[in-house]
């Protein structure tokens, strides 16, 4: 898995999802890894259904975080994005 | 007066926080009360609107108060109050990290709730349907969650509540959190108001009710509490948060206590949705029900911190309230002149105010007051702070639905 999470890391989804989650929603990119755990870094439901639109306002994709889980990642978020932008 | 005070159980102010258009920060709040200078100026986020002027929170940045993660989640009417609550408990010397939370309470006073977070919500489903609105309205759009905020941010777990009697809340707030702690209920109550009116549909209304003073020519001059040429109000964003305990508790805990809470009094018009009863009844009421509750003869009162609108109507029926009723020719003052008209914070923030003025024997200037109303015969005080040694104030609070709420504060000194 650590392979998989530093690999993503460099993508541009990946980049544009820790931009939005530092310019709108005031979380730090230093913070942010794959592994990181959304609860962690205080998103709770409320707040991912936000990010979710943020990201949908900006990829024009929709993007469900409603189906994350509370011990989801950020690289979990990442593969929701990645598929709801049509990548692999 | 000792025995009085304690056998009835005065509630002492041990805390103040203040965040309103004269500054943030009680200091500053103080400071700039004291010197009469009005905050309204010409408001860039109304542009367009009939009435574009208002009174905002100077400098009010929620990312480096709060943080960056309350910036966005919180509406502007939390986020002021959150402020002024944590320079409320630092006043204190309460650390909620050491307390019981359970014997701690929260009522706060609010008339409009998150105005912005429903106009945002409101824009976005014509705009964008459904889907495009945030996930937050309903913990930022009702009035409850101010409460809501705090109770979280202070482990406060006692009762929590918002009471909503329009312009009247932050005084019925105080009036209310001082029966929580003489039931014994709670050991502190957090006790105050907050209000963020200042978006495009609220300020539309008031205007279209012909509560707002027209004077967009001359935002400095528009609130002009008791003068000739007033013509309504200048409505303004704050937040004020009061630590309220026991007399006997602060004592006890070696606190300062800034004033004394020793009566409440509340009624209503039963008149007309807006406009006051002229005979002025339902005011003189909650006036009485808060002398009786205090043990205090009506000339007892030294000065009237009042509500003070600048609109016609309810000066000249404020003033002859004081007049008829407070036979000790108390000093007057509206601190509205400077601050602009909080609506449901207004009543918290001017309780604070009443409570530094007795504690520091000073009574602020009616900012404007520049041609005193002819029909207006109290003692408005004017041009500079007046000195003067205050034993018990009383400070005034009229809601649109007729509700009243007044407040007695002592001096913690003179007992």
């Amino acid at each position: 898995m650590p392979e998989m999470s530093s690999s993503i890391a460099t993508t541009p989804v990946f980049q544009r999802i820790t931009t939005i989650l530092d310019e709108k929603f005031g979380i730090p990119r230093e913070d942010v890894t794959p592994d990181t755990v959304l609860d962690d870094i205080e998103l709770d439901s409320l707040a991912l259904i936000e990010v979710g639109l943020a990201l949908q306002k900006q990829l024009g994709a929709q993007v469900r975080t409603e189906d994350l889980s509370g011990s989801a990642t950020v690289a979990d978020l990442y593969e929701l994005v990645n598929t709801a932008v049509g990548g692999s | 007066m000792a025995r009085r005070s304690v056998a009835r159980g005065a509630v002492a102010v041990t805390g103040i926080g203040l965040v309103t258009p004269a500054g943030i920060g009680t200091a500053e709040n103080w400071r700039r009360v004291l010197s009469g200078v009005p905050a309204a100026a010409r408001d860039p986020e109304l542009a367009g609107l009939p009435v574009d002027i208002a009174c905002r929170v100077p400098g009010f940045d929620p990312a480096a108060l709060l943080g960056r993660s309350q910036a966005w989640r919180l509406d502007r009417v939390s986020q002021l109050a959150l402020v002024a609550a944590d320079e409320a408990l630092a006043d204190a010397g309460l650390d909620p990290t050491a307390w019981d939370g359970a014997r701690v309470g929260v009522v706060l006073g609010n008339a409009l709730g998150g105005t912005a977070s429903y106009e945002a919500a409101h824009d976005a489903v014509r705009d964008e349907g459904p889907g495009g609105v945030s996930a937050l309205v309903m913990v930022n759009w009702p009035i409850n969650m101010i409460s809501g905020y705090l109770a979280t941010r202070f482990r406060a777990g006692g009762p929590n509540l918002v009471v909503a009697t329009a312009c009247a809340s932050g005084v019925t707030a105080v009036g209310t959190a001082r029966y929580l702690l003489r039931s014994g209920v709670c050991d502190v109550v957090l006790a105050g108001a907050s209000e963020a009116p200042l978006s495009r549909t609220p300020m539309a209304a008031y205007h279209r009710m012909g509560a707002l003073s027209t004077r967009t020519d001359d935002p400095a001059a528009a609130s002009r509490p008791f003068d000739a040429d007033r013509n309504g109000f200048v409505a303004a964003e704050a937040a004020g948060v009061l630590v309220l305990e026991r007399e006997a508790d602060a004592r006890a805990r070696g606190a300062r206590a800034h004033a004394l809470v020793t009566g409440y009094g509340a009624s209503a018009d039963g008149h007309h949705p807006s406009a006051p009863d002229p005979t002025g009844a339902g005011v003189e009421r909650a006036l009485r029900a808060a002398l009786s509750d205090a043990d205090l003869a009506p000339g007892d009162i030294d000065h009237v911190n009042a509500h003070g609108t600048s609109t016609k109507l309810n000066d000249l029926m404020e003033s002859q309230l004081v007049e008829r009723v407070l036979t000790g020719r108390p000093s007057v003052t509206s601190t509205k002149g400077v601050t602009g008209h909080a609506l449901g914070a207004a009543g918290a923030i001017e309780v604070a105010y009443a409570a530094l003025t007795v504690e520091n024997g000073l009574v602020p200037p009616t900012a404007n007051l520049d041609k005193p109303d002819p029909d207006i015969g109290v003692d408005v005080v004017a041009g500079a702070p007046r000195p003067q040694r205050i034993g018990a104030a009383t400070s005034h609070s009229f809601g649109f639905g007729g509700q009243n709420a007044v407040l007695v504060l002592e001096s913690a000194g003179s007992r």
